[in-house]
């Protein structure tokens, strides 16, 4: 993927849309899970949350820098 | 030995874990919320400074907004900041654009702009408030200072907006990640207590008979917090363990005990009228009507609750609301004459019964739910919370945010000084922020002082403490650490938020907080003063745009109650219980934060409210059982009745009246008159007619206190 | 039941601290990866512009090239009134014609003072005669690189491109009036494009000479690819800007956080994409891919 991307003739690092669209995903996987009644399941709800975040955000992040 | 000297007797008699407990539950909370505060804060600072941006105040500055103990509120208040911003960095981008060589436009664009966020700002409740705020005032910031230069309007928008992303990350997380407290709890035990007090209050049949008190709590407790624990159920949303379902439940619990307070009110109402006028004999076959509840209550725990002792007093409700159908026939036929009164109130009873029974079967399943996951029963659709805005506050707000614009800016181009675009910004602030409270000249105070201590706290801190002290991010931080955690420890006092919002805003902004330290006396003098004058611009528009009194919201709720009768009476048969509810609740609060009530007329305001919801709601079921009634038992004495009513709700006067009772007198007369249908059905529904007519003639006749001015309690 | 129960506690501990580990684990790599790459966003296409300026002043007759024109060197560019010059040249050849015929006139006399009679000229008069031959010659000679001169003149007053490359920014019109020495025209030499990338301090350790870089052209898919040439030996010191007296003017505080500094890297283009016409001044992103041979025999030591 590239390092930078541009849109509307703005160039911005890769990493900004990312952010983005792992925080809509994170939006989404949070109603889905606090409906499935995933967060009963851990210790700290809030922990995990981050977590999940950080692992979707890093993740397509890590394909840009190998 | 030691441990027979007195002292180490003292020691160990002292009750230390009760101490300990204590410190736990009360004081422990708020040193965790100061420290979370301060560490949100310095990483916000930390990060932006990181980043090379031209602003780490605002990062700090909006880590001290979101931050509320409970992360739900972060959450909530974060997401309307985010919204806020991006329409205000988007509209200020469009402003310079279109407007910024053409003086007047870009006046009228920016008055038209913030005078509608003030408006929304007035029209929605909680945070969504919030966002309206940030939407116009983040303008002034974007657009005002790039005037001169338009093409750094960009550079700033940017910069601007990752700032305020930088500081709700880093609140957001803290608040989540490092010994959260979750809304959601609260919502748990709140909901807890209003349900406890439901099932005490109506325990006790002295609650129902006597007389209204004030000086019993219960009761008065009874009617509030509707709107208040619908926020929360909002805000708790956005926090981790919330599910749909939960949420669900917590809406049919405030819609039901809606419903409650409203029969429980109607139906004291009405048994003050039967004691005024002395009718013993009916009070006291209501009371033994009403016994079979209260005895079915009495048995319950006083404290916790297991869902076993809630299911078996759901089945004994449902008992009594078999026999309560029975007994109040047998009574009517014992009592001498045919009252209505008593037809209505037994009627009411009957309605608490199953109302009250339903809002434990409910509960009960929120419990099973809460406890192993699953529910006892579907709810069937989520309930919308409606709310209703007075068009009139509305545009007075906006007029008066429009108007602190236009003389600021007026104040602007006459004096030609730079720094009164900071004027600007700072009126238009007061404008947005404080025009919801309840009184907001006081705000207005509370936030100069703020601004005015904040100012001399950065004053040393600019010109001593961080030229003397600091040489690196570890100093600084070091030095900052007292007064964060000071600002901190303010915002969990519920008394003074708008000092501490002054302090906040005066301190951020004036405290140098850039990526390089400068000293600039003259700057920091022009700027301070330039902000002093904006507060009282924002103050003096708060005093001149201010022509609501008592009296005057007296009216304006009166005439919208009447409003909703009449609408009731005409409107599209699908409107909703709930909706008239929450609608006219909402209303009513608003107005009693806005409209200046003292305790009576405030009193009397609530009255009005409940006595148009009663009156409304048999409206509605006097329509849909006319809808489903065949045509031969039509009678045209209804038609005529609900006529006359629309007519005296939206004309009303004395002589009114007592035309609108004699002809419901008539109306009900004929139907009793009425051969009733062999048919089940449509007697029942006949009966059902009878019922609700009669009910709203008690409460026209009963209760002095109908929306409609015919005294003036302000004086 | 208890059991359960602890088997269902360790289960809570154990899916938070694995998401936990394995969110730690992504972020200290993502992190590691982001600093230790050489890139930058921040990287300029230049190229040598050579600043064309007339050797002699006056009217511009013609311009002879549009704006972006490619030109080869030794083309026109643009004429100065030659007119002035043409005279200039004539007037130098009559003087050298003048001073040729005196020359002549003084050879002629010594000649004849050589071949008469001492009696009758005197040695005086005689080496008068031979000397002043000599100063004619040389005023003759004078003149003829007065007429050289006037030819130069002549010549330069046509300006020529000294390179091939793109004439950039024409403003000169027919009618300015120039100054000798006065520049009035860029041109930017053909071929000579490269990339300046400017990278954080810490990321020069990552960089060596004759690393493969490839730059991304904003907003294009293009990719150029180029080897660092050479680094930048030198940036002003912006806590230091010395003072009208030489001496140190230093900051009094630093900034609270430190920043990187960004030094500029010189890159070669080696390989330019067919259909991109690189202009100086265009943006790009730099990336450099370090050498696999180095890496490894860094890993060795």
């Amino acid at each position: 993927m590239p390092l930078d991307i541009t849109l509307f003739g703005i160039q911005m690092p890769t990493l900004l849309p990312i952010f983005v669209v792992s925080a809509v995903v994170q939006i989404l996987l949070d109603r889905v899970m606090s409906d499935g009644g995933i967060y009963n399941h851990v210790w700290h709800p809030g922990l995990f949350r981050t977590a999940v975040f950080v692992c979707l955000f890093t993740a397509p992040c890590l394909l840009i820098y190998r | 030995m030691g441990a027979y000297s007195p002292f180490f007797v003292s020691l160990k008699s002292f009750p230390w874990q009760r101490t300990l407990q204590e410190w736990l539950t009360i004081d422990a909370p708020v040193l965790i919320y100061m420290a979370k505060t301060l560490i949100a804060a310095l990483l916000a600072l930390w990060i932006a400074m990181k980043l090379n941006m031209p602003d780490p105040r605002t990062a700090i500055f909006t880590v001290f907004i979101v931050m509320q103990p409970q992360s739900g509120l972060v959450f909530a208040k974060s997401y309307y900041r985010v919204l806020g911003t991006i329409a205000g960095v988007g509209i200020s981008l469009v402003i310079i654009g279109m407007f910024s060589q053409d003086p007047l436009w870009f006046i009228a664009f920016f008055a038209l702009w913030i005078g509608l966020t003030t408006a929304a700002g007035f029209k929605y409740r909680n945070f969504q408030f919030y966002g309206f705020v940030l939407a116009g005032y983040t303008l002034c910031i974007v657009a005002l200072p790039v005037i001169e230069t338009p093409l750094d309007v960009f550079d700033i928008a940017v910069s601007r907006f990752s700032e305020v992303i930088i500081g709700i990350m880093c609140a957001t997380v803290v608040s989540d990640i490092i010994f959260p407290r979750r809304l959601l709890d609260s919502l748990i035990t709140s909901e807890q207590e209003r349900f406890y007090n439901i099932l005490s209050t109506l325990s006790d049949p002295q609650s129902v008979f006597a007389a209204f008190d004030d000086a019993n709590p219960a009761v008065s407790r009874f009617s509030n917090g509707v709107v208040g624990l619908n926020a929360v159920r909002i805000n708790s949303s956005f926090e981790s363990g919330s599910d749909r379902k939960g949420r669900q439940h917590y809406q049919h619990l405030n819609h039901e005990y809606m419903n409650l307070s409203t029969t429980f009110h109607s139906l004291k109402s009405i048994i003050a009228a039967i004691k005024n006028h002395e009718k013993t004999e009916v009070l006291s076959a209501l009371e033994r009507l009403y016994d079979p509840i209260a005895s079915a209550l009495k048995t319950l725990p006083e404290t916790l609750l297991n869902p076993e002792d809630l299911e078996s007093v759901i089945r004994k409700l449902l008992e009594v609301k078999n026999t309560i159908q029975e007994r109040s026939e047998s009574e009517h036929k014992s009592l001498k004459e045919g009252d209505d009164d008593f037809i209505s109130a037994a009627y009411l009873i009957g309605r608490l019964v199953s109302e009250l029974h339903h809002h434990c079967a409910t509960y009960l399943s929120l419990l099973k739910h809460r406890l192993s996951g699953n529910t006892s029963f579907e709810l069937s659709r989520s309930i919308r919370f409606s709310t209703h805005t007075d068009n009139v506050l509305v545009a007075l707000a906006a007029l008066r945010g429009s108007g602190v614009l236009l003389l600021t800016m007026l104040f602007w181009i006459w004096t030609a000084w730079p720094y009164a675009t900071l004027s600007i910004t700072m009126a238009v602030v007061i404008g947005l922020l404080l025009g919801t409270l309840p009184s907001p000249l006081d705000g207005v105070k509370d936030f100069f002082k703020g601004a005015l201590i904040a100012l001399i706290l950065a004053a040393v801190y600019d010109f001593y403490l961080i030229p003397a002290y600091t040489s690196d991010f570890l100093t600084l931080a070091l030095l900052l650490a007292p007064t964060l955690a000071f600002i901190g420890w303010m915002t969990t006092k519920p008394k003074l938020p708008v000092f501490t919002f002054g302090f906040v805003f005066m301190f951020m902004s004036q405290c140098a907080l850039d990526p390089y330290y400068k000293i600039e006396p003259t700057k920091f003098m022009e700027s301070s003063l330039a902000a002093l004058i904006g507060i009282l611009f924002g103050g003096l528009a708060y005093l001149l745009v201010n022509f609501w009194s008592c009296s005057l919201t007296q009216y304006r709720v009166a005439k919208v109650l009447r409003r909703q009768i009449v609408e009731v009476c005409v409107g599209p048969l699908n409107i909703e219980r709930s909706a008239l509810e929450s609608t006219g609740r909402d209303l009513v609060q608003q107005f009693s934060t806005q409209g200046r009530l003292n305790m009576r007329s405030s009193r009397l305001v609530y009255e009005w409210l409940l006595s148009t919801l009663e009156i409304g709601r048999a409206i509605l079921a006097i329509r849909r059982s006319l809808q489903r009634l065949y045509r031969q038992y039509h009678h045209s004495s209804i038609d005529t009745a609900l006529e006359s009513i629309k007519e005296y709700f939206e004309s009303p006067s004395p002589l009114g009246r007592n035309e609108l009772l004699s002809i419901l007198e008539k109306s009900l007369q004929e139907l009793h008159s009425f051969q009733l249908p062999s048919q089940k059905g449509q007697r029942k529904r006949i009966q059902r007619l009878i019922v609700e007519l009669g009910l709203i003639r008690t409460v026209l006749l009963n209760s002095a206190t109908f929306p409609v001015v015919t005294e003036d309690s302000c004086h | 039941m208890n059991k359960n129960n602890k088997l269902s506690k360790f289960l809570r501990f154990a899916i938070t601290f694995s998401v936990l580990s394995l969110a730690v684990f992504l972020g200290l790599m993502l992190w590691d990866n982001y600093m230790n790459s050489a890139w930058t966003r921040d990287g300029r296409v230049r190229a040598d512009v050579v600043m064309i300026a007339p050797d002699v002043g006056g009217l511009v007759s013609r311009v002879a090239v549009v704006d972006n024109q490619f030109v080869k060197k030794g083309e026109l560019l643009y004429q100065i009134d030659e007119e002035r010059f043409l005279h200039a040249l004539h007037e130098a050849k009559a003087i050298a014609q003048t001073r040729k015929a005196e020359y002549e006139m003084k050879k002629h006399q010594s000649a004849r003072r050589n071949g008469a009679d001492n009696e009758v000229v005197s040695a005086e008069s005689r080496d008068n005669a031979h000397f002043d031959t000599q100063m004619a010659h040389a005023r003759y000679e004078e003149a003829l690189t007065q007429v050289e001169t006037a030819k130069l003149d002549l010549e330069r007053s046509s300006v020529r491109a000294p390179t091939d490359g793109w004439v950039s920014n024409l403003l000169l019109r027919r009618g300015d009036y120039l100054d000798a020495g006065e520049k009035h025209m860029a041109l930017i030499t053909g071929g000579s494009f490269w990339v300046y990338g400017y990278f954080e301090e810490h990321k020069l350790s990552l960089i060596h000479i004759g690393d493969k870089a490839e730059m991304k052209m904003l907003g294009t898919k293009y990719i150029l690819k180029g080897h660092v040439e050479s680094i930048a030996r030198g940036i002003s010191d912006r806590d230091n800007v010395t003072d009208g007296r030489l001496l140190a003017n230093v900051n009094p505080i630093f900034t609270w956080v430190r920043l990187a500094q960004r030094i500029p890297v010189r890159i070669r283009i080696d390989e330019v994409p067919q259909g991109l016409t690189l202009s100086a001044g265009m943006t790009c992103s730099v990336t450099i891919i370090p050498n696999k041979s180095d890496q490894r025999s860094a890993h060795k030591q």
